[in-house]
């Protein structure tokens, strides 16, 4: 196995899968703190990949010389945990246009950051 | 010259994990010699990054360095304290500049990389004979 563990923070949800993921959920909350969007940590015998993005913040456990598989393995998880519009109807457009236009700057701009590529 | 025959051929992913294999090999041979007495003057000079490097969680010289970045940087010497036991490197991205830290028993060094790859500040480090040396 190339990916030993990760760690996907997605909003509040926390989802850990694979060996010892559990001892790094602490360490994912505190970079997610700071202003990192991308960063690669070398151990002594392992690797960790850390990426946020989309409102998802994703911690990624490998080899020391697989982090180019880890990188592509987060970018997949953040596909699949990001927040997607479920748009079904035409009603349901409305909806939202109707919400996004009663929105304030600062509101819209928070909604935004959770589905959007910034 | 193989390396980018293959880099060229396979693409990003390869590439990736390919220059990292090797800046790894260097990396933990210089990083065993790194000392306490690192010149940050000859640093730049070989590889073209700024730096500085800390004692006890506070920046102890540098060189060349805004006190933005100095602000950025503290703020990360923070996290660093924090890290699992074995931590010996870590490239972060912080509102789009790279930093690159490396870790040893007594002292951090922290280099600027402003926007490269982060295979190329791999190379840079790794190439720079400084930590080599000792200074």
């Amino acid at each position: 196995m190339v990916v030993k563990f990760y760690v996907v923070k997605a909003g509040e949800e926390l989802v850990f899968e694979g060996d010892g993921a559990k001892e790094y959920g602490d360490l994912l909350s505190e970079i997610n703190n700071k202003r990192i969007s991308t960063s690669i940590l070398y151990f002594k015998d392992f690797a960790l990949y850390f990426e946020r993005k989309h409102g998802v913040s994703v911690l990624v456990g490998t080899e020391r010389n697989t982090v180019g598989l880890a990188k592509l393995r987060a970018k997949k998880l953040i596909d699949s945990y990001k927040k997607k519009l479920k748009l079904k109807s035409l009603d349901d457009a409305f909806e939202l246009a109707e919400k996004v236009e009663e929105m304030s700057l600062d509101e819209f701009i928070k909604f935004k950051e959770g589905y959007d590529d910034s | 010259m193989e390396l980018y025959i293959i880099k060229f051929i396979l693409g990003p992913i390869v590439e990736c994990t390919v220059e990292l294999l090797i800046g790894n090999v260097y990396i933990l041979k210089y990083f065993q010699t790194f000392s306490m007495t690192v010149d940050l003057r000859e640093f730049y000079a070989r590889t073209g990054l700024r730096a500085c490097y800390s004692d006890d969680g506070k920046i102890a010289e540098s060189y060349l360095l805004s006190e933005d970045e100095l602000k950025k940087i503290e703020e990360l010497l923070t996290l660093i304290e924090k890290m699992p036991n074995g931590f010996e490197m870590g490239i972060f991205e912080v509102d789009g500049e790279k930093y690159c830290v490396l870790k040893c028993k007594t002292c951090t060094l922290v280099a600027v990389a402003g926007s490269e790859n982060f295979s190329q500040i791999h190379e840079k480090v790794a190439n720079s004979k400084v930590l080599a040396d000792g200074g």
